[in-house]
C-alpha cells in the first residue's frame, strides 16, 4: 500500500462531501495499515495515524471512535475480501478437493503479495486482545465453516472429530503467522502442497 | 487469571513469568515423551503429562498460552517456540524404528503442531482446560493423523479418559 495514499488539495476544492469522506476514510485506513505494520498495534497511536494520513484528529474521530474501531474497520475490510476471494476461487470447481486447493492457493497468494495486510489479518489481532482478538477468532471460525461445508462431499471417508476444522485452521494460521513474522511471505505459496495434503487427509480415505 | 502482557513496552515481568512456566512445562513433558517406547506411545505419554500440567493450575496455563499473546513480537517468539517443540516431537515419527508412519515434511509437523497449540489456546481461553479429558483424544488425533492416517487416528477417539 502506498504511504498515506493520495491527499486532497488544500482549501476549497468543490468536491462532493461524500467523496471527501470516503477519501478521508480510505486514507486513514491506509495510514493505519502502514503505521501498524511498522510499529505494531500496541505501539501505534491515533497521532501516528493522523500524521501518516495527513488528516486532523477531528477528521479521525469523525470516522472512528478510537484506534480499536479504526483497526477493526481495516481488519474487516481485508478479511471480508480474503474470505470472498476464497469462496469465489472454490466456487470455480465442483470437486471438493479442488475447491480446498483453490481456496488455500488464493489466501496464500494474497498474503504473499500483501505482507502488510497479512500482518493486519494474522499477527496484530493476537497482540491487540479485546474486541479485535474476539473478532479474529470469529474470522477463524468462518474459515473453519468453509472447511466444514465439505464434510458431506468427502465421499464416505473418515469421520474426523468435531473440532477438526478449527484445529486445522489453527495449524495453517500458525504457520502463516510464523512465516509472516519472519518476513517470509514470499515463501508462503510453497506450503500449498503440504497444507492441501493435511487438510484432505482428515476427510478422504488413506489410499 | 485475566491479565495479558500489554506489549508496549514489552512487559518483561510477564515474559519472565511465561518463561518460568514454559521451563516447568517442558520439564514435565519431555521425560514423559522420551520415557515411553515407540512414537505412538510417546505422543500419548506427552499428551497425558501435558494435560495434567495444564489442569493442575489453570492460571498457570493461562500465562503459558493466553497472557503472553499481548507481548507483541516477544510474545510471538514464545508462541513459536512452543509450536516448534511440539513439531519436534511430531517430526520424530518417521525416524522412529517400528513406527508405521507416513513420511512427512517439516511443514506438516508444524501445521499439526500449530493445530494442537490452537486447540489448547482455545480451551484455556474458554476456561475449558479443566475438562481436558473430554478433548485429549481429539488432541492425540490431530497429532497422529498426518503420520498414521485418519483411519488409525479415528481409533484414538474411543479413548476418552486420562485415568
Amino acid at each position: 500500500m502506498a504511504e498515506g495514499g493520495p491527499r486532497l488539495p488544500a482549501g476549497r476544492h468543490g468536491l462532493p462531501r461524500e467523496f471527501i469522506e470516503r477519501n478521508q476514510r480510505e486514507r486513514i485506513l491506509t495510514a493505519l495499515v502502514d503505521v501498524v505494520s511498522e510499529r505494531g498495534y500496541n505501539g501505534t497511536t491515533v497521532a501516528n495515524v493522523t500524521k501518516a494520513a495527513g488528516v486532523s484528529r477531528r477528521t479521525f474521530y469523525e470516522h472512528f471512535a478510537d484506534k480499536e474501531a479504526c483497526f477493526l474497520a481495516a481488519y474487516e475490510m481485508v478479511t471480508e475480501h480474503v474470505l470472498d476471494s476464497m469462496r469465489n476461487a472454490a466456487a470455480t470447481f465442483e470437486d471438493w478437493p479442488q475447491q480446498v486447493r483453490a481456496a488455500l492457493a488464493t489466501v496464500l497468494r494474497f498474503f504473499a503479495a500483501e505482507p502488510e495486510l497479512a500482518r493486519i489479518c494474522m499477527i496484530e489481532p493476537i497482540a491487540a486482545g479485546g474486541e479485535i482478538a474476539a473478532r479474529h477468532r470469529e474470522t477463524l471460525r468462518q474459515l473453519a465453516e468453509l472447511l466444514r461445508a465439505g464434510r458431506p462431499e468427502s465421499g464416505g471417508g473418515p469421520s474426523p472429530p468435531e473440532v477438526t476444522e478449527e484445529t486445522l485452521v489453527g495449524g495453517i494460521v500458525s504457520l502463516v503467522v510464523r512465516e509472516t513474522n519472519a518476513g517470509r511471505t514470499d515463501e508462503l505459496e510453497k506450503l500449498l502442497p503440504e497444507l492441501v495434503e493435511l487438510v484432505l487427509a482428515s476427510y478422504l480415505p488413506t489410499d | 487469571m485475566s491479565a495479558r502482557c500489554d506489549g508496549s513496552p514489552p512487559d518483561e515481568r510477564c515474559l519472565a513469568a511465561h518463561d518460568d512456566v514454559a521451563a516447568e512445562f517442558w520439564e514435565r513433558l519431555w521425560p514423559a515423551y522420551v520415557g515411553a517406547i515407540g512414537w505412538h506411545d510417546r505422543i500419548w505419554a506427552a499428551g497425558v503429562a501435558m494435560m495434567r500440567f495444564l489442569q493442575e493450575d489453570p492460571p498457570r496455563a493461562h500465562l503459558l498460552f493466553v497472557a503472553v499473546d499481548g507481548a507483541g513480537p516477544e510474545g510471538l517468539k514464545r508462541r513459536d517456540e512452543i509450536v516448534k517443540r511440539f513439531a519436534d516431537m511430531l517430526d520424530d515419527a518417521p525416524r522412529r524404528n517400528g513406527t508405521p508412519g507416513l513420511p512427512r515434511s517439516r511443514a506438516t509437523a508444524e501445521i499439526a503442531a500449530g493445530a494442537i497449540y490452537r486447540m489448547l489456546l482455545d480451551k484455556v481461553q474458554d476456561g475449558a482446560i479443566e475438562r481436558g479429558e473430554e478433548f485429549l483424544a481429539e488432541l492425540i488425533y490431530m497429532a497422529v493423523m498426518p503420520y498414521l492416517g485418519a483411519d488409525v487416528a479415528e481409533s484414538e477417539l474411543a479413548v476418552q479418559s486420562l485415568h
